[in-house]
């Protein structure tokens, strides 16, 4: 599969009076084209700065990045123009914030907000704009959108508006569509129509999504690839089934194992002791070592990232050909163990 | 049907809110966010309360512990009336076996507190102790709910989210509760500190042979941890039934769809599975549908449901309001 991004080394660091946080380190990864790749992590562990990094949104300063390069089409978006960006940017690649409310302009009608992207980007007229924007609305499913183009957004429920954002964020068919958790905020209900109707688009335009989520249930529904991110750093990254039916990284592998499932009963769920690293001093070596019970004395230096096979890759220490245990036989003893984990 | 082992019973709980009112102050429409429900917990068990945003399942965890008055129906905490006695003079008594574990870990510590202040507040309130038996108290606390003494001379800015929701938690078991209703306690942390508080949750549980009420929207976190869970839509109780139950069979149209929703963090589960998707949104609680409120995005909506209001029946030690259920 011919990628369509290709994210190589990249590092994001934010420059605060408190000291540099290193957002995201050494985070590497392709999308090919239709393709959806998932980006799960805890707050904080750089999901969000990486997509906006792809997007050209780092505010500089405080942000910077020192190193890397984000290809699409032949150029580096990190060394890209604002107005270079802003052609992109809606246009070729857009996004999805999580926060539905505080997304939208409020004091314009959503049609309007709507018709900017093809008055800016296609150089419309505004009233064929508007009709644009009522076929838009209709495809991601609102209801009597010839009505719904006059009004505002508080004047919508949530996941209505959420559903505006996904019009909006499609406006121009863009090549790559970067999805930040697009239903946290929403209802579960209201969760399964808007993934359905992802998956849809997906399917019919064939868009390449980046999906950035905490939910390994949501993960479970649409993803291609999954990529787990800990303190700034892919930590693992393997195709959808792979990753669940095998992980390899003892995070990714507590992350499964404490989320209860609905058609499962577990006696307890299995924590994960402590909490993420601040990343203003992020340990020197495996940023999951204070955390992880297989701990060794090496964890104490930077793991690399190790390859189990062509498409899974894993940044542990437990993988490495000098490593006195596997993981496997880690993971399977712990589990016999049952009890707290 | 008064019962010994039920800690809590709620009959015909309702709770209406202004939402306008007139020159004068007459209330001119209200907010129906609670109408109508009964249920009971038993002594040392999990009710789970679920439903979606605005179903009212945090107004009934606040009416039961006395921060709202009910506008119909009353609460009893083992057979005594709730809001009868926070009005006279057993209001502490009261207060004392009723606590509360909130939502927002950093809404609700005061931040001009100390952690020993915010747990020592509740012991000082109902003179539990003094002195250094009031210390070793919070100290003891403290340690009981996985943080250190140390940490008492600190203020909640310095704790993380997981660490704050813990402190909620210490000051909820200050007084030796024996109901704590746990209003999304877990739902504003991360993934793996989720099953910390939780697994505490329940461990502390065990220990003082506490009575939960767990209010969420997380359904699979709810199954994990009720014992019977009760489903509410736009205000009333549509289903109620043991945990296993609720799940394997669910009655009601709603509960269906609302469990068939989940995501199941397993690919291939989840990749091959058929999804009731419900239509549209949920009506506004200001102007509900008549007769049974789910009917308007219920695929099974009959010409009944738009007259009659389905009421809760028992089918078997499983209740479901439903005309398709309840012939």
């Amino acid at each position: 599969m011919e990628p369509i991004l290709s994210v190589e080394d990249l590092k994001v660091v934010f420059h605060t009076y408190a000291g540099t946080v290193q957002a995201v380190s050494n985070v590497s990864f392709q999308l090919g084209k239709g393709e959806v790749l998932g980006i799960v992590g805890e707050s904080g562990c750089g999901k969000s700065v990486t997509s906006s990094a792809i997007m050209g949104l780092i505010p500089t300063p405080p942000g910077d990045i020192p190193s890397g390069r984000i290809m699409f089409e032949g150029k580096d978006i990190v060394k890209m123009s604002e107005k270079e960006l802003r052609a992109i940017r809606g246009n070729d690649i857009s996004m999805i914030f999580q926060d539905p409310m505080t997304s939208l302009n409020p004091v314009l009608t959503v049609g309007l907000q709507l018709a900017e992207s093809f008055m800016i980007h296609k150089n419309m007229a505004k009233g064929p704009a508007l009709e644009k924007a009522v076929d838009m609305l209709r495809m991601v499913g609102i209801p009597s959108p010839e009505a719904r183009i006059s009004l505002y957004p508080h004047q919508m429920s949530g996941g209505m508006r959420q559903r505006v954002m996904i019009a909006m964020a499609l406006a121009c068919s863009p090549k790559i569509l970067i999805a930040d958790e697009p239903t946290t905020a929403l209802d579960v209900t209201i969760q399964a129509q808007i993934m359905d109707l992802m998956k849809n688009l997906n399917k019919q335009l064939s868009t390449s999504i980046i999906l950035i989520t905490h939910d390994l249930g949501v993960v479970a529904g649409i993803c291609d690839r999954v990529m787990v991110m800990y303190a700034g750093k892919a930590v693992e990254m393997a195709p959808l089934k792979e990753l669940y039916a095998n992980p390899r990284h003892p995070y990714t592998w507590s992350l499964l194992k404490s989320v209860p499932r609905m058609d499962q009963k577990k006696e307890c769920l299995a924590s994960i002791a402590g909490q993420p690293p601040d990343l203003l001093s992020p340990p020197p070596g495996c940023a999951f070592m204070p955390r992880c019970r297989f701990a060794m004395e090496i964890c104490k230096q930077p793991p690399e990232l190790l390859s189990i096979n062509e498409n899974h890759t894993c940044r542990c220490w437990l993988l490495h050909k000098n490593s006195p245990f596997t993981p496997e036989s880690l993971f399977t003893e712990a589990e016999k163990e049952g009890a707290a984990i | 049907m008064s019962n010994e082992q039920n800690v809590i019973e709620v009959k015909n709980l309702t709770k209406y809110f202004a939402a306008t009112r007139s020159l004068f102050g007459k209330v001119l429409t209200h907010v129906k966010a609670v109408e109508n429900v009964s249920f009971h917990v038993k002594k040392g068990e999990t009710l789970g309360l679920v439903g979606e945003t605005g179903c009212g399942k945090s107004t009934i965890g606040r009416t039961v512990v006395g921060l709202y008055r009910p506008t119909a129906g009353q609460a009893l905490f083992k057979g005594q009336d709730i809001h009868a006695a926070i009005a006279g003079p057993e209001a502490l008594a009261m207060r004392r076996k009723i606590q509360m574990i909130f939502q927002d870990p950093y809404a609700s510590l005061n931040p001009r507190m100390t952690v020993g202040d915010i747990i020592g507040e509740p012991i000082d309130i109902h003179q539990l102790a003094k002195g250094s038996e009031r210390n070793d108290r919070i100290y003891s606390l403290l340690r009981r709910v996985g943080l250190n003494p140390e940490h008492a001379s600190r203020f909640p800015h310095e704790f993380s989210g997981g660490q704050r929701q813990r402190i909620g938690i210490a000051r909820s078991l200050a007084v030796d509760p024996e109901f704590i209703i746990c209003d999304e306690p877990i739902s504003a942390l991360d993934v793996s500190i989720q099953a910390q508080v939780v697994n505490l949750l329940q461990e502390l549980q065990q220990q003082y042979g506490l009575t939960y009420l767990f209010i969420a929207h997380d359904l699979s976190m709810v199954k994990h941890i009720s014992n019977r869970v009760a489903v509410m839509y736009l205000g009333s109780l549509v289903e109620l039934a043991d945990c296993d139950e609720l799940y394997c069979n669910p009655q009601h149209p709603y509960t269906q769809a609302l469990l068939s929703a989940i995501p199941i963090p397993d690919p291939g589960v989840e990749l091959t599975r058929q999804r009731i998707i419900l239509e549209g949104d949920v009506p506004s609680p200001l102007n509900p549908p008549s007769g049974c409120k789910f009917r308007t995005r219920c695929r099974y909506a009959m010409p009944k449901c738009a007259e009659e209001n389905p009421v809760l029946t028992n089918i078997g030690d499983h209740f479901v309001a439903c005309h398709l259920v309840n012939k």
